[in-house]
């Protein structure tokens, strides 16, 4: 028999000890300021009979030890790829892709970049092989904007006869884009100062606004700007007036 | 009859607002969160703004365009978010930055990448991509949409 079984049995004798000295749920013995009372090697802690593993202290022999969290899942490393496609017309664009601090560029047609852990990996797939895997994706894509061009009668805002006839046309289109949106965006030929041309081209694109909010366009859905005359339709020097660059883009997208 | 003047010319002006950074063109199981956290369903026309998250549920698709004619479309299981974006349409000048945080997306850019080298940006977890044009595919494996 141990001296702590020997002093086990005792307990109903120093019950009222007990009492005054555990906390609550608690059945080691405990002395002021959480004192365990423990063997003379001290790996063995002094009980009361009322111990059983879930009420040991939990720095005592017996206690139940809690199973240690079970390590999470290891996050999946994060991986990106990218991949350049052709346009409508087969030109390719470029990225610069920057990864861990490396510059590298993106410039072939089905050329992606596998980035991970600060290191991208380049190389070309089949365009089956895109297609493939991204097919369904690409189609998704928002239709390409239509663009019309309506001209003026010389000296004023109203539209021409060619192009009052567009309207309907363009009328149409709308219901082919949902959620559409309306950009009309006004020029100026090269005649006059810029100043002059930035505020016409404004004038233009709002004439052409008022026309098409008569023509029941949807308002909260058309945005108007004015390009003066930075963007030529039919290149000339400045100072010359070209009727082809007098004109309001109408684009619906 | 100045404050009638006054209300005429704020009316003028608030006709002439910009359209938002983007516009829904179709979606389904689709939703945006805004910057203050709070998610809404989308559907064809709906606005998507500066700092919005958009999302895809399994199965879910959407097409958004941008106002530089930048369109985007998003598989099922995706997420991307407009973190930067600013762009004059007069002088069509400006830069966007776009994050793709989860799934699949495809874009085609508009004119802010013409604009200048470094307008647009796309980022990843794992890459950042500087996008002088103009069709390119985007896959986040292991991303967050949060």
């Amino acid at each position: 028999m141990t001296s702590r079984n020997y002093l086990a049995r005792l307990a109903p004798l120093l019950s009222l000890l007990a009492c005054t000295v555990s906390a609550q749920g608690v059945d080691n013995w405990r002395g002021a300021g959480d004192l365990l009372w423990r063997n003379g090697s001290g790996e063995l802690c002094w009980r009361s009979g009322a111990w059983t593993p879930a009420t040991a202290d939990k720095r005592c022999d017996g206690a139940i030890v809690a199973a240690a969290p079970t390590p999470a899942p290891p996050t999946p490393r994060p991986l990106s790829r990218i991949v350049l496609l052709p346009d409508a017309q087969g030109k390719v664009g470029r990225i610069e892709l920057v990864t861990g601090g490396r510059a590298q560029p993106l410039e072939q047609a089905y050329q992606q970049a596998t980035a991970q852990d600060g290191q991208a990996r380049l190389e070309v797939l089949s365009k089956a092989a895109v297609e493939g895997r991204f097919g369904p994706l690409y189609q998704g894509l928002p239709r390409s904007a239509s663009r019309y061009l309506l001209y003026f009668e010389s000296g004023g805002a109203s539209l021409t006869a060619e192009s009052q006839a567009l309207l309907p046309q363009i009328r149409a289109q709308l219901q082919n884009y949902p959620g559409v949106e309306v950009v009309i965006t006004g020029h100026t030929d090269s005649a006059g100062n810029e100043a002059d041309n930035e505020a016409l081209s404004f004038r233009r694109a709002n004439a052409v606004r008022e026309i098409l909010l008569a023509a029941g366009f949807p308002p909260e859905r058309m945005d108007t700007v004015g390009r003066g005359e930075r963007e030529l339709l039919v290149p000339t020097g400045d100072g010359v007036a070209e009727a082809r660059n007098r004109r309001v883009e109408v684009k619906l997208r | 009859m100045q404050l009638l003047l006054a209300l005429l010319f704020c009316g003028s002006l608030a006709s002439a607002q910009t359209l938002p950074v983007g516009v829904v063109k179709s979606a389904s199981g689709a939703s945006a969160v805004g910057p203050d956290g709070r998610e809404r369903p989308l559907k064809p026309g709906d606005a998507i703004q500066l700092g919005d998250r958009v999302r895809t549920a399994a199965g879910g698709s959407a097409a958004v365009t941008l106002r530089d004619d930048t369109r985007i479309a998003m598989a099922p299981n995706s997420a991307i978010r407009v973190k930067g974006f600013d762009y004059d349409a007069n002088k069509q000048q400006g830069g966007m930055t776009l994050s793709v945080l989860k799934g699949a997306s495809a874009f085609v850019t508009g004119v802010l990448a013409k604009a200048a080298p470094d307008a647009v940006k796309v980022e990843t977890p794992t890459t950042t991509a500087g996008i002088r044009g103009t069709e390119f595919i985007v896959e986040v494996e292991g991303g967050s949409d949060d």
